[in-house]
């Protein structure tokens, strides 16, 4: 029964998959990947239902693996798991990653204002970097413009009611009309 | 109004206009370097 198996394992991972809402994107994706490697290389063809079940009660439930990651510090394997390959360090940097920094950094001065926007949305793009991350480095980004913008049409404004300012005039001044002279 | 009273505090604020997308670049590196 091949199907009902990867059904079963699918699930599996469906239901890790809606577990692991609260991680950073990038462990997340990483512990989806090693969930499923780890499933593929336990099962074969011929696994049977309750083959399926047993390695699905060693892994435990899709909630103790997602609480072991987040207790793990920086996304270390998750206890009791066993891992099917010595992991290699990979590096954190991929082709997104740089490309955007160095969109922030030199294409900044090299493409001004382009060069940001472009760095922000491969940011955006990115897994390897947190939801704040993210956000702190739009922020940073993004504040500047705003104070710029801000600044500058402020000092515009100084600037025209400073040189086009009218005598003051008291608007409100009583008017006091006597009469004189008798009738 | 004299021009350069303008024109000093816009150059200081361009200034901060750019360095922020690149103060943002460090910080992403900073966090992605600091994750091997």
């Amino acid at each position: 029964m091949n199907t009902t198996l990867h059904l079963l394992a699918e699930d599996y991972l469906r239901r890790l998959e809606q577990a692991s809402w609260s991680l950073p994107s990038h462990d997340r994706a990483e512990l989806l990947a090693e969930i499923r490697g780890h499933l593929q290389a336990g099962l074969t063809p011929e696994s049977t239902d309750a083959d399926v079940r047993n390695l699905l009660d060693e892994l435990g439930t899709p909630e103790d693996i997602v609480a072991a990651a987040q207790a793990s510090p920086d996304g270390a394997p998750v206890s009791g798991m066993p891992t099917a390959a010595p992991q290699v360090p990979a590096s954190p940097w991929g082709a997104v990653e740089i490309v955007a920094v160095l969109a922030l950094t030199l294409g900044t001065f090299v493409v001004p204002i382009i060069g940001p926007i472009v760095g922000i949305v491969l940011v955006w793009a990115s897994t390897r970097w947190t939801h704040r991350e993210k956000t702190v480095a739009t922020i940073l980004t993004v504040l500047p413009v705003i104070v710029l913008a801000v600044g500058a049409i402020g000092l515009v404004s100084v600037r025209s009611s400073g040189s086009d300012q009218p005598l003051p005039v008291e608007e409100h001044a009583p008017v006091v009309v006597t009469e004189t002279g008798a009738p | 109004m004299d021009a350069s009273l303008i024109l000093i505090p816009l150059v200081l604020f361009a200034l901060i206009g750019f360095f922020g997308p690149v103060i943002a670049g460090v910080y992403l590196a900073v966090k992605l370097n600091g994750r091997r």
